[in-house]
């Protein structure tokens, strides 16, 4: 307050003083200062900022003059505890001052239409901004896309020669048996069918044909360092993997497979890889019949009946094993039956196919050609849906942006299913 | 009937359905009777200001009435029992409380609030036999918790009339004494001039004389909110935050306000006491800081809640 104000103050207050006693002997009914004061529903009315703006100026014309009503409305007012922005107005006041026309001209006065225009070259700028940058992104995925079909037989090809490598190591180990006939091995079914005493030789020696000199029998063998289930989990046909692409034998499944060897009664060798064959004949049969009454996708349910039958095989096999022992796998394997089954299938693949890419917050692996999702499960519904169909186009869109950066066949396991897109 | 007229009728009508529809409760009341109070409201509070009221000014006033609240004081009118006792249960602490605050002691507010329901209900019958209550006037505007404490504001002034006139002498005298109490914080400033000789005393009672009309008709010369805001602030002493609520207005605003209606009273002063009294602005600027000095020491605590102030201890 400057100092005049400060004097102009002391007057006002002065004069204030000097009214009171007449407001009071007015207030006392002795001489109404005013006549017609404000009734009640006026005073709560201008009280709760009830009143359009010219009303309003009426009422603040009589308070402004009358002692008694501007009395009563203050303690209406502090009753009613009115709010008031900090823009100066209540809510109230301001909404009766502003009417739709009024808003509706000042939402289009030019003085506001000048920011508009500029607000709306602004947004077209971003507009045109996002749609270049998106197709920039679009030209660069697909030219990784691209690249990546490139690079991919290059890959290949040097599995390839790996394999050729190993295939000359191990002559005999076939790869096709040592995914293939690894058959699942799931320990209930084995609890379940009784061991026959007639097939107990004949599993022995099914054991122990494959054991004499032949890879299948070292995959056997080195199966069970690992639970049955994982084994398992090996078997599907979709997923063969390449030639070759085994890891080294550890030394001391070598070692124990040397112990096997002296062991386990000498047997043709053609014979056991023979018996080998007819297993995977019949399987590779089945799987043919499915391919050719189905489409590609159910090779995996052809897979999985294939283990079945090999299950079969297996288990009959495993019959004249001691009891203590498959019990002891049966209950490890039930522990963990769908997630080792994951793991074996992992693992196995990890030691066969080291190829891994993710996408999309998925890890793939490919086998036999095809992406597969490390997720995938054998008891996951199998949805096929081709590349540029409306179903294509109807998916999830992470789905879509996972499967547009394969080129060729993958299998997306999302929300319990699997997605083939070949 | 005019044209106008048959379209505000048509307003009404649609306002009255659109309130029924409103109403949370509607007591079972159809349009009939809110017509007539809702055609009533409008002449009161849109078309005695605005005759040339548009039908959206009009709908906008009926659409902010409080629509429960009008159903019960009308079902109350009609004579629905269950409506009164909803009144008095829902309200009753309302007007108890509003009587305390307007009454000195316990009896007088538990006798102003029987006063005032019997005022609702009406003491009196109407030409159609239902009892003529204060309730008819209620429009419905504002909350009916506010118009209630508003009649028990009133009610509570009338009867303190009615007994200050059994009582005016001795009441007359403590306005006497009243009065002449308020005057003493200014006996110093009658007490320096009367140190002085008695032709400058005559001055200066002349020069505060003159002071005094020029500042009496500054304020008069103040708009309508300008002059509210003094009396709020300097008169009837409230707070900045209490007199912009009165306004409608933020505290802050009131205080922007109000330093910007003293220069305008200080201008106005000038220009009064020069054109009417032939006082340059030398003489105007002394005689105010003069008045200003002399009273400093006795109104200090007034002083001290200048509008910055008590800006600042509201704020705190």
């Amino acid at each position: 307050m400057t100092p005049n104000d400060a004097q102009i103050d002391v007057l006002l207050r002065r004069n204030s003083q000097k009214t009171e006693s007449r407001s009071a002997s007015e207030l006392a009914g002795l001489k109404p200062n005013i006549e017609g004061h404000l009734d009640a529903d006026e005073l709560n009315a201008f009280a709760e900022g009830a009143l359009s703006s010219a009303a309003r100026a009426r009422y603040v014309s009589h308070l402004a003059d009358c002692d008694h009503c501007r009395q009563l409305a203050t303690q209406l007012t502090l009753a009613a505890g009115r709010s008031v922005s900090a823009d100066g107005e209540s809510m109230a006041t301001a909404r009766a001052r502003i009417s739709f026309l009024e808003s509706l001209r000042n939402l289009f006065a030019p003085r506001k239409l000048r920011y508009t225009a500029f607000a709306l070259v602004a947004i077209a700028a971003v507009g045109i901004t996002f749609v270049a940058l998106r197709r920039r992104a679009e030209d660069r995925a697909s030219t990784l896309i691209a690249q990546n079909d490139e690079a991919a037989p290059a890959r290949g090809s040097a599995l390839k020669t790996d394999d050729g490598t190993h295939s000359q190591n191990q002559p005999i180990d076939n790869p096709q048996l040592s995914t293939a006939a690894p058959a699942p091995q799931n320990a209930n079914v084995a609890r379940q069918q009784p061991s026959q005493p007639g097939s107990a030789d004949k599993a022995s020696t099914a054991i122990a044909q494959p054991t004499a000199e032949s890879g299948v029998a070292r995959n056997v063998y080195s199966r069970e360092n690992k639970t049955e289930n994982e084994v398992a989990q090996a078997a599907p046909s979709y997923a063969p993997p390449p030639p070759g692409e085994r890891n080294e034998p550890v030394p001391m499944e070598e070692k124990r497979l040397k112990d096997l060897r002296t062991a386990a009664p000498e047997q043709p060798a053609p014979k056991s890889a023979a018996g080998a064959f007819k297993v995977m004949e019949r399987g590779g049969g089945a799987d043919e019949a499915a391919r050719r009454r189905q489409p590609e996708t159910d090779r995996v349910r052809s897979g999985v009946a294939i283990a079945k039958e090999k299950q079969e095989t297996e288990s009959r096999s495993r019959s004249s094993r001691p009891e203590s022992s498959t019990a002891r796998r049966d209950k490890s394997a039930s522990d963990s039956q769908d997630q080792s089954r994951n793991q074996g299938l992992a693992g196995t693949v990890s030691e066969a196919t080291p190829e891994e890419r993710k996408a999309g917050g998925h890890t793939f692996r490919k086998q036999g050609g095809a992406w597969v999702d490390v997720k995938l499960k054998s008891s996951m519904p199998v949805i096929t849906v081709a590349r540029g169909s409306e179903a294509f186009r109807e998916m999830d869109s992470s789905v879509r942006a996972i499967a547009s950066q394969f080129s060729g066949e993958v299998l997306i396991v999302h929300k319990g299913k699997v997605y083939r897109i070949p | 009937m005019s044209q106008r007229e048959e379209q505000i009728d048509e307003l009404v009508l649609g306002a009255a359905g659109r309130l029924l529809a409103r109403a949370e409760n509607a007591r079972g009341l159809d349009t009939a009777p809110l017509t007539g109070r809702l055609r009533a409201a409008i002449e009161k509070y849109v078309l005695r200001d605005a005759p040339a009221a548009t039908d959206t000014d009009i709908n906008r006033f009926c659409d902010g009435l409080h629509a429960d609240d009008l159903c019960l004081v009308i079902a109350c009118e009609t004579g629905d029992q269950s409506a009164w006792n909803d009144l008095v249960e829902g309200y009753n602490a309302t007007v108890r409380s509003a009587a305390r605050s307007a009454s000195s002691n316990e009896s007088m507010a538990e006798d102003l609030t029987q006063s005032i329901w019997a005022e609702l209900h009406g003491l009196k019958v109407r030409n159609d036999g239902r009892p003529s209550g204060k309730l008819a006037f209620y429009s419905g505007a504002g909350s009916l918790g506010g118009w209630l404490r508003a009649v028990v504001g009133q009610l509570a002034i009338d009867q303190h009339r009615k007994q200050s006139r059994l009582l005016q002498p001795e009441e007359d005298a403590q306005i006497d004494r009243l009065s002449r109490n308020t005057h003493e914080p200014f006996a110093a400033f009658d007490a320096l001039h009367a140190t002085v000789s008695p032709e400058d005393a005559l001055a200066n009672n002349l020069a505060a004389s003159d002071v005094e009309t020029a500042l009496a008709r500054a304020l008069r010369e103040l708009g309508d909110e300008d002059r509210l805001l003094v009396k709020l602030y300097y008169f009837d002493d409230l707070r900045l935050r209490e007199a912009g609520a009165v306004l409608g207005v933020h505290e802050a605003t009131a205080s922007r306000r109000l330093t910007r209606i003293q220069a305008d009273v200080r201008a106005k002063v000038g220009r009064i006491l020069a054109e009417e009294h032939g006082w340059t602005e030398a003489e105007t600027t002394a005689c105010l800081a003069a008045v200003a000095v002399n009273l400093q020491g006795d109104i200090e605590p007034l002083l001290t809640s200048s509008p910055e102030s008590n800006l600042q201890s509201s704020q705190a």
